[in-house]
C-alpha cells in the first residue's frame, strides 16, 4: 500500500500502485481489476488520480513511437511527459501547442483534464491538438478514437478526467517555432476594471495571463500585471547564447514542509507588494521558455511550502458578462474570510470543447490556499457564488467539492454511456460523476 | 552518423538495460538491443530513435541457446565497441532448492549463457585488437547467502569468469569491466522489500557504467563497497549463524 495524493497533498489516500511498462501488463491489470483509476504524473491538485483498490500509474508508458519532422506530428505513449518532448523536439523547431504552468504533465493527464495555457483565447485547449488518441474502453477493447471516428469517445475522453477509460496512446500536433525564446511584455492594471479590460485590448497577443493582487483594497482593489508573450523569431533573438535554450536544472528544492503559519494574509500581501512594484516598470524583454512558461518548475517540491497538511486549488470560469459582478464578490470573499492566499492568476478563454472539459468562454481565475478548516469554508462559499452566476469548476484541480456543488454544464446521460464503470477516483465518487 | 561509437545490449529488456541504453544513446552512441523475444522491445527502439537521432537495432538471442552464439555475432552487421550483458534471472531461492531444473535454469541464465557469450565477443574483441566488455553482476555473488545462494552461485562464477577474462585480455587493449549494482529498482526487485539507503536507480548505474566503460575493474556503488567490505570480512563461523 502506498500513500498518494495529488500535487496538493490533499487528501492523502492509502492505495495499491501499480506502473505497467507494458500494454500487455497494463491489460493484464485493468482486466483483472474491479475499480481502478488511472494516474500520469500526479500533477492534478486534488484526488481525481486516486482509487482505494487501485491507482495504475502510467510514467513508465513513456516511449515515443513515431514522429514526423516535417508535419510535427507525435505519436507517443501516454505516460510521456511535456518535458520529454520540449527537451526531444524543441531543439528541431517544435514546441507543443498548449502547456499548462508545469512541465511536467503525461500526455494522458493532459487529455483526461484538456489542460489550457496562457493562449487559451487563441488556440484553444489541448485536446484541439490531439489527432487521435487510443483507449481501453468501456467493452474492456483498445479502440482508436478522432474527430471522426468513435467521435463521441473521443469528445468526452477529452475532459474526461480519465473516467471513460485509460489512454494508451495518442498522436498529438507540436508547432513550429523558430526560437526557444519568448518576448514577454508586462502591463500594470491599477484595478479590477482595468484588468478585465486590458485582456481585451490585448486579445491579439499569443499568450496572455493575469497575476492578480487579491489582497489590495481600496482602489487598488484587483490591481494586476498581465504578462504577454511571443515565441521570438530566429532573427530577434541572434544575440542569445543558443538560439534553443536547454531546460533549467532545478535550483532549489524544498528541503521540507515549511512551518505553515509563514503564510498569512500579512506576510502575502508583502508579497504581493512587492511583486506588484518589481513588474511595474519592467521593459518588454526576452526570456527563455522554461522561465517564462514554467516558472514554479525550476523549485522542486513547490508544494511543501504550504505545510504539511498541504493546499488546495480553486479555479473556475465565469461567463465573460459576469466577470467583474463575480469577481469583485469572490476578491471581496477572500480579503474578509480566508488566510494565507498565496498564488492568484487571471485568464481569459476562449470558446471551448463542451462536453466534460473545462475551459469555456469568459474569465477564469485560480487560487491556492493552503488548507485549513476556514479556507475550506471560504472555498466552499466560492463555489457557491460561482453556481449562482453560471460558472463552472476545473476539475483537475478541485478538491472540495461535494455533489451538490458540481453543476458544470454537459449531458450526464450522453457521457454515461461512453463511461467506463470500472473507472473511479476519490473525486468521481465524491461529486457523483 | 557512420562515425559514432556503438554498444551491444543483450538482455535488453531489462530495466537496467533500457537506462544504459538511453544513457549511451544521449552520448551519441548507435545501439545494437539484443534479447529473447525483442519484438517486444520495438517501443523501446523507436523511443530511442527518435529521442536521440541515432541508430538502433534490434536482435534476436536466447541465452540458453550457446549454438547460436556464433551466428548471433555473425548477424550483428558490425562487431560494436562495447558489449554489455545484462542478462539475469533472479529465481525463487525456496522454490528452485526442490528443484534440479528449476536451479539449473537460474545457473545458466545467470552464469553459463552470459560467460560464453561475453567469452565469444571478447575472442572477437582480441582478434580485433579492441573493445569494452561489460558484466552485469552481483553483490550476491560475493558471498552465498540462505536466502539466494542459487543465484548468487551463478553471479559468484560471472563475477569469477569476468575476473580472469580481465586479466587474460589485459595487454590486448579489450578491458574488461565488472559491474555489481546492489540493490536496484527494477522489474527483478519488484515486490522484494529493498532498504532506500543503499537502493539505486537504473539511471545512477547507467551513469556510473558510462563513466567507467574504459575501465578494466569491479565497480560497486560507493554505498555497496562499504557494505560489502564488512560482509567478506565476517568470518565463516559466525555468517553461517546469521540471518541474511
Amino acid at each position: 500500500m502506498n500513500e498518494l495524493s495529488g500535487w496538493g497533498r490533499y487528501r492523502k489516500i492509502k492505495t495499491k500502485e501499480l506502473t505497467p511498462q507494458s500494454e500487455s501488463e497494463l491489460l493484464e491489470i485493468l482486466r483483472h481489476s474491479e475499480s481502478y483509476i488511472p494516474r500520469g504524473n500526479g500533477r492534478s491538485y486534488g484526488d481525481s488520480a486516486i482509487n482505494k483498490n487501485l491507482t495504475v500509474t502510467m510514467t513508465r508508458m513513456n516511449r515515443l513511437l513515431q514522429w514526423n519532422q516535417e508535419s510535427g506530428e507525435l505519436v507517443a505513449e501516454s505516460g510521456v511527459l511535456i518535458a520529454d518532448i520540449i527537451d526531444t523536439f524543441l531543439p528541431r523547431g517544435w514546441f507543443p501547442y498548449v502547456t499548462p504552468g508545469t512541465k511536467f504533465v503525461t500526455l494522458g493527464g493532459a487529455i483526461a483534464c484538456d489542460v489550457h495555457g496562457k493562449n487559451h483565447h487563441k488556440d484553444g485547449s489541448f485536446g484541439n491538438f490531439v489527432n487521435w488518441i487510443e483507449i481501453f474502453n468501456n467493452n474492456n477493447e483498445v479502440v482508436r478514437c478522432s474527430s471522426d471516428e468513435n467521435s463521441e469517445l473521443f469528445h468526452w475522453t477529452i475532459g474526461g478526467m480519465g473516467l471513460t477509460g485509460v489512454i494508451i496512446r495518442c498522436s498529438i500536433q507540436l508547432k513550429k517555432v523558430e526560437s526557444g525564446w519568448i518576448k514577454q511584455q508586462t502591463v500594470v492594471n491599477n484595478n479590477l476594471n482595468e484588468t478585465l479590460q486590458s485582456f481585451y485590448e490585448h486579445k491579439k497577443a499569443t499568450y496572455s495571463v493575469a497575476w492578480i493582487d487579491c489582497l489590495a483594497k481600496g482602489k487598488s482593489f484587483g490591481r494586476s500585471i498581465l504578462m504577454l508573450g511571443e515565441h521570438a523569431q530566429k532573427s530577434e533573438v541572434e544575440a542569445k547564447p543558443a538560439n534553443y535554450p536547454k531546460r533549467k536544472s532545478k535550483k532549489i528544492t524544498f528541503p521540507f514542509d515549511a512551518p505553515s503559519f509563514l503564510l498569512n494574509n500579512f506576510t502575502v500581501s508583502a508579497f504581493n507588494r512587492l511583486y506588484f512594484n518589481l513588474n511595474k516598470n519592467k521593459q518588454s524583454s526576452y526570456v527563455d521558455w522554461d522561465t517564462y512558461f514554467y516558472p514554479l518548475d525550476s523549485i522542486g517540491d513547490w508544494n511543501r511550502m504550504y505545510g504539511k497538511n498541504g493546499f488546495f486549488q480553486f479555479q473556475c470560469v465565469l461567463p465573460r458578462e459576469l466577470s467583474e459582478q463575480g469577481y469583485t464578490k469572490i476578491l471581496s470573499t477572500i480579503q474578509s474570510k480566508s488566510s494565507g492566499t498565496f498564488l492568484a492568476v487571471l485568464k481569459d478563454f476562449g470558446s471551448g470543447n463542451g462536453h466534460l472539459s473545462f475551459p469555456q468562454e469568459g474569465l477564469t481565475l485560480a487560487l491556492d490556499f493552503k488548507v485549513s478548516q476556514k479556507n475550506i469554508e471560504v472555498g466552499k462559499e466560492l463555489t457557491d457564488i460561482v453556481n449562482s452566476l453560471g460558472g463552472s469548476f476545473y476539475l483537475a484541480k478541485d478538491a472540495i467539492m461535494n455533489s451538490s456543488q458540481f453543476n458544470n454544464d454537459f449531458d450526464k446521460e450522453e457521457f454515461l454511456k461512453y463511461r467506463n464503470v470500472a473507472i473511479k477516483s476519490e473525486q468521481s465518487i465524491r461529486i457523483e460523476l | 552518423m557512420s562515425k559514432n561509437k556503438t554498444i551491444l545490449i543483450i538482455g535488453a529488456k531489462s530495466d537496467i538495460a533500457v537506462a544504459v541504453a538511453h544513457k549511451f544513446a544521449s552520448e551519441g552512441y548507435n545501439l545494437q538491443l539484443a534479447a529473447r523475444n525483442s519484438s517486444e522491445l520495438d517501443e523501446v527502439v523507436s523511443d530511442l530513435k527518435i529521442r536521440y537521432e541515432i541508430n538502433v537495432s534490434n536482435h534476436e538471442v536466447d541465452i540458453l541457446k550457446y549454438e547460436t552464439f556464433s551466428d548471433f555475432i555473425d548477424s550483428l552487421g558490425c562487431l560494436p565497441d562495447i558489449a554489455l550483458c545484462a542478462v539475469g534471472i533472479l529465481g525463487n531461492q525456496t522454490n528452485d532448492e526442490k528443484s534440479f531444473s528449476n536451479s539449473s535454469l537460474v545457473m545458466r541464465t545467470n552464469y553459463e549463457g552470459p560467460s560464453l557469450l561475453l567469452g565469444e565477443i571478447a575472442n572477437r574483441f582480441e582478434m580485433r585488437g579492441s573493445g569494452s566488455i561489460i558484466g552485469i553482476s552481483s553483490v550476491a555473488g560475493d558471498r552465498g547467502r540462505a536466502s539466494n545462494y542459487i543465484y548468487g552461485s551463478a553471479k559468484s562464477g560471472f563475477t569469477a569468469f569476468l575476473s580472469g577474462l580481465r586479466n587474460r585480455l589485459y595487454k590486448s587493449n579489450v578491458n574488461v569491466l565488472t559491474i555489481l549494482p546492489g540493490f536496484v529498482e527494477t522489474k527483478m526487485t519488484k515486490g522484494l522489500r529493498l532498504p532506500k539507503l543503499i537502493t539505486a536507480s537504473p539511471e545512477s548505474i547507467s551513469c556510473i557504467i558510462y563513466q567507467k566503460k574504459h575501465k578494466s575493474k569491479v565497480a560497486y556503488p560507493l554505498v555497496w563497497q562499504i557494505v560489502m567490505f564488512f560482509i567478506r570480512s565476517i568470518p565463516e563461523f559466525i555468517f553461517k549463524r546469521i540471518k541474511l
